[in-house]
């Protein structure tokens, strides 16, 4: 005979007992997990759906800023690089000016890597009489966009025309019958000063075929232009070497926008000046702003959402989880406290034999923690099934298995076992065995 | 082997304290047989109860083999028991799970000798208890039980054995075997003190011992303690 075996003897005489002290621990700590995973389940639940709809939110917020920037990609070149000679009253009355400034500029500008700007575009530009048709028109010679250093490449605003050809803007070709593949005459005139005199001179003829014809855009600029080859149009032009402008796209930078190009542009071409298209460029930054601003505003509520819901859960979790943990100890506490108190009469006979205190106590300890672990890891697989039942659908029991949980409702049962057990068995063995046998 | 000295037990009682033993001298030598006889309600049981260090005094000493129970601590006490001491309860006290051979047997659980089986199986089998072996308490008549009770006290044939009424519930025949190997124990050097009604103790026992009838009350025992 054993203490182990004394413990088992007990149990299996007192079948009824101990499957009811153990089936009341299952209850409680099923009771336990169940409330737990239930609640911890609900939590997941509700940051996966948020998280989802974070996504989303993201996601609409990238597809209207794409949006914007693409309507605004639309309203074109929004930065002109003029040379520092030009008298800006002038430009913009659109006087015949010729002030210039050399092609290898843009190339200068390119090259730097600049990174305030976009869509590096040089362009030569003239108010010019096309003498065969009789009609003033705007020859743009061209050469495409230059790639910036060490930038991605990005689709042109506008592409190369190749030598030889033109690219006829949408009022000339639709009033003077152009078609595609069709070969013009190009004899150009300017108006030029000789002292007080203006006096017109004409330039040599070109013969160019047409490479595309352009559709309607409404504004001058472009309708009424002729695009050729930048090299073409200096020969034509007999601008060799020169340019009128660059044409650029400013980049999304926002704070102080307009200064800081201005001082990148500045360093690197200190003899041009620049004109930014107001409200083009306003449009675009407020555009591209208020997208930003919504989509941080958007995920901001959604964080707060969030934090709330999360707060309402803990709150709840904060008061239900120790009121139904005390519960289920404390029931359990009483338990193994009663179960000692019923057998205390035994102590007073293993006592009268003259055993020891330490077999006494590992005797009715033994058995309350035998009740007790055995009742919570019942209790845990009850709870846990429990768990996954009442809980959303959709969630498989291995996701549910919380070791940590396992290992916390085994001590904690594991202690309650040993306390509520040690202190009446330990109460019986200081008394006077006689005492004992009498009062149980 | 044995020796109380003025001994006094009162208990507490709803009705004022009851006065159980006042102030009780008693010596037995080893090898003794001795037999407390007197009314119900005299305090034999407790007398015995303080023999065995089961229950302590309110005063007096209780010296069994020279050694003053209860100058020991609890521990200590408990092994001298488990020692030398066998006690059979007027109730039996027997552990209910367990049936009648490992109840005898439990004395084994706190002080394990090697024989310890052959010699319940010999107490069985002399008590007649052998065919009862594998029953538990609730199954035995009360004969049995008592039998039982007194199997385990002798299991490591105590050099002191305290028996409250081992023969109350026995027939004649079941009375005298028992009687008989309580005196054989005494005649083998083992102490024996009973607490008996029957008559029939009294002739197998070397001397009888009368508890007084008369009841003193507490408070004219707390006057005789001043002195
Ligand atoms: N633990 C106790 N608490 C209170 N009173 C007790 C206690 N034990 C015994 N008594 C009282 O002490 C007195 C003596 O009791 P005890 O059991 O020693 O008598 P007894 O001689 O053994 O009686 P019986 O022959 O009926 O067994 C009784 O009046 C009893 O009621
Ligand atoms: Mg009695």
């Amino acid at each position: 005979m054993t203490i182990g075996r004394l413990i088992l003897h007990e149990i299996a005489y007192r079948k009824l007992n101990f499957a009811m002290s153990v089936f009341t621990v299952t209850i409680a700590i099923a009771c336990l997990v169940a409330f737990v995973a239930i609640l911890s389940r609900h939590d997941r639940r509700t940051e996966e759906i948020i998280a989802a709809k974070e996504a989303q939110t993201r996601a609409a917020m990238k597809a209207l800023e794409d949006d914007y920037r693409k309507i605004t990609l639309q309203l074109g070149f929004n930065l002109h690089i003029l040379p520092k000679g030009l008298d800006l009253a002038s430009w913009h009355a659109d006087e015949d000016v010729a002030v210039f400034m050399p092609e290898e500029y843009a190339d200068r500008l390119a090259k730097s890597g600049v990174a305030t700007i976009n869509h590096v575009l040089p362009i030569l530009r003239e108010r010019v009489t096309w003498e065969e048709k009789g009609r003033p028109i705007l020859v743009k010679g061209t050469r495409g966009e230059l790639a910036i250093f060490k930038r991605q490449e990005k689709k042109p605003l506008r592409d190369a025309v190749p030598p030889g050809t033109v690219v006829v803007g949408h009022e000339l070709h639709r009033s003077l019958g152009i078609a595609r593949g069709d070969k013009i005459a190009l004899t150009l005139s300017r108006r030029v000063r000789e002292g007080e005199a203006e006096i017109i001179r004409k330039l040599p003829t070109a013969y160019l075929t047409v490479h595309k014809l352009q559709a309607a855009t409404g504004v001058r600029e472009e309708d009424i232009a002729l695009w050729i080859n930048l090299g073409e149009a200096q020969k034509i032009l007999q601008r060799p070497g020169q340019i009128s402008e660059i044409l650029a796209l400013e980049c999304n930078c926002e704070a102080d926008r307009l200064a800081r190009i201005h001082s990148e542009i500045s360093s690197i071409l200190p003899d041009t000046q620049i004109i930014e298209l107001g409200p083009q460029a306003q449009a675009r930054a407020e555009a591209r702003n208020r997208a930003a601003r919504e989509a941080r505003q958007a995920i901001k509520r959604e964080e707060e959402h969030r934090q709330e819901l999360k707060d309402q859960t803990e709150e709840l979790a904060a008061v239900l989880v120790p009121v139904v943990f005390l519960g289920c100890l404390l029931g359990m506490g009483l338990l193994a406290f009663q179960n000692v108190r019923e057998r205390a009469s035994e102590i007073g006979i293993f006592r009268a034999l003259g055993m020891r205190n330490r077999p006494i106590m590992a005797i009715f300890v033994g058995k309350a923690v035998l009740t007790g672990l055995l009742g919570a890891l019942l209790g845990y697989v009850v709870g846990t099934i429990t768990g996954v039942i009442l809980s959303e659908a959709g969630f498989a029991i291995s996701s549910l298995f919380d070791p940590e949980m396992l290992l916390l409702v085994l001590v904690g049962t594991l202690l309650l076992s040993v306390l509520a057990s040690w202190f009446p068995a330990r109460e019986a063995v200081r008394q006077d065995p006689a005492t004992v046998l009498w009062e149980n | 082997m044995l020796e109380l000295h003025q001994v006094r037990k009162i208990y507490p009682g709803p009705s004022g304290p009851v006065t159980a033993l006042a102030d009780f001298s008693l010596h037995v030598a080893a090898g003794e047989m001795v037999a407390v006889r007197g009314p119900s309600g005299a305090g034999k049981s407790t007398l015995l109860l303080l023999a065995g260090g089961l229950l302590s005094p309110d005063t007096g000493r209780v010296i069994v083999d020279g050694r003053d129970l209860f100058q020991l601590s609890a521990e200590a006490r408990a092994d001298f028991r488990a020692e030398n001491i066998g006690f059979v309860f007027q109730q039996f006290h027997l552990l209910p799970y367990l049936n009648v051979r490992d109840n005898v047997l439990a004395a084994n659980l706190v002080r394990p000798v090697g024989n310890a089986q052959d010699r319940a199986d010999e107490l069985l089998s002399i008590f007649g208890l052998s065919n009862r072996a594998r029953h538990v308490p609730a199954a035995l008549s009360t004969g049995e039980r008592q039998r039982t009770a007194l199997a385990r006290a002798l299991l490591h044939r105590p050099r002191l054995l305290l028996a409250d009424e081992p023969t109350g519930n026995l027939d004649d025949e079941n009375g005298k075997t028992v009687l008989d190997f309580l005196a054989d124990h005494a005649r083998q050097g083992g102490t024996v003190l009973l607490a008996t009604h029957d008559a029939r103790v009294a002739e197998v026992a070397q001397r009888t011992v009368s508890l007084p009838t008369t009841r003193i009350d507490a408070a004219q025992l707390s006057k005789m303690g001043g002195s």
